[in-house]
């Protein structure tokens, strides 16, 4: 029988796995371009970004700085200012996650970005199914995946295990890991290790 | 109209020498938030970062590790 290879985010993961909380997102761009899947990872907050019409954006080009030069791999994530830390951290980490993409997930065509934006914005239909649905699935799929990132499974077991001492909280965890109490609740839940098992995290 | 909106953001994204690769979004909270609304503040958010020579400032925890 076939060995399912290791993904690249659970390599990804793997690398991170010894860093203690909060893990810095430089540290995983770091990771990230050591796998050499990237050139170039920059994060730039914008101030003027209306969280109540976007939170974050993930830009990946490719750019030649001369005729015959070798292209250069960019990804670019753009994420509210206004936001708290926590949830910048989350937002930064999340579009990170798409640096995984495969051909089929990236959205780089007009139509494409049309598609992605309406089922974002619009409810799941059942009616009419599209490769745009799967599309915006697997994008907020990547909000999930990120976690682990964010929160090593050695705290995570770490954590749990004060949690249910009751010598920690869910606020105290969130501002130990500076992430948003609801994603914290969530990773210290008993559901946690079946889903990242089937979100392959 | 509807394909020159579209047109405009993915345009952008490949300007400059630019050829995009791939492009995702966390969109917003508020209620009734149209597409349009969305593309315009991704296009204006890109224009931004370029505009501001692409400076590196990820968010940072600011605590000592626990």
């Amino acid at each position: 029988m076939a060995i399912k290879p290791v993904s690249r985010l659970r390599t990804l993961i793997e690398r991170i796995a010894a860093q203690s909380l909060p893990v810095e997102i430089p540290t995983i761009r770091d990771a990230l371009v050591d796998l050499h899947i990237q050139d170039r990872i920059i994060f730039y907050p914008d101030n003027e970004m209306n969280p109540e019409e976007l939170r974050g954006v993930y830009y990946q080009y490719r750019v030649r700085s001369g005729v015959y030069a070798d292209p250069e791999n960019i990804s670019l994530i753009i994420y509210c200012a206004r936001l708290s830390i926590p949830w910048q951290r989350i937002i930064c980490c999340k579009e990170l996650v798409h640096i995984f993409d495969t051909d089929f997930e990236t959205t780089d065509l007009a139509e494409e970005i049309d598609g992605l934006i309406d089922r974002l914005l619009g409810p799941f239909s059942t009616e009419d199914i599209s490769v745009y649905d799967i599309m915006a699935a697997k994008d907020r799929l990547a909000l999930y995946q990120c976690l682990p990132l964010l929160f090593p499974e050695s705290e995570r077991i770490k954590y749990k295990e004060l949690l249910i001492r009751n010598a920690v909280t869910i606020e105290s965890i969130a501002k130990a890991a500076c992430l948003p109490e609801t994603f914290v609740r969530l990773l210290m839940s008993d559901e946690w290790p079946s889903l990242a098992e089937a979100f392959e995290c | 109209m509807k394909t020159e909106r579209v047109d405009t953001l993915h345009s952008s994204l490949n300007e400059g020498g630019r050829e995009l690769i791939n492009v995702k979004f966390i969109v917003g909270t508020g209620r009734g938030l149209r597409r349009d609304q969305v593309e315009q503040a991704a296009k204006s958010a890109v224009k931004r970062a370029f505009d501001s020579g692409l400076i590196d400032n990820p968010p940072m925890s600011n605590m000592a590790p626990m």
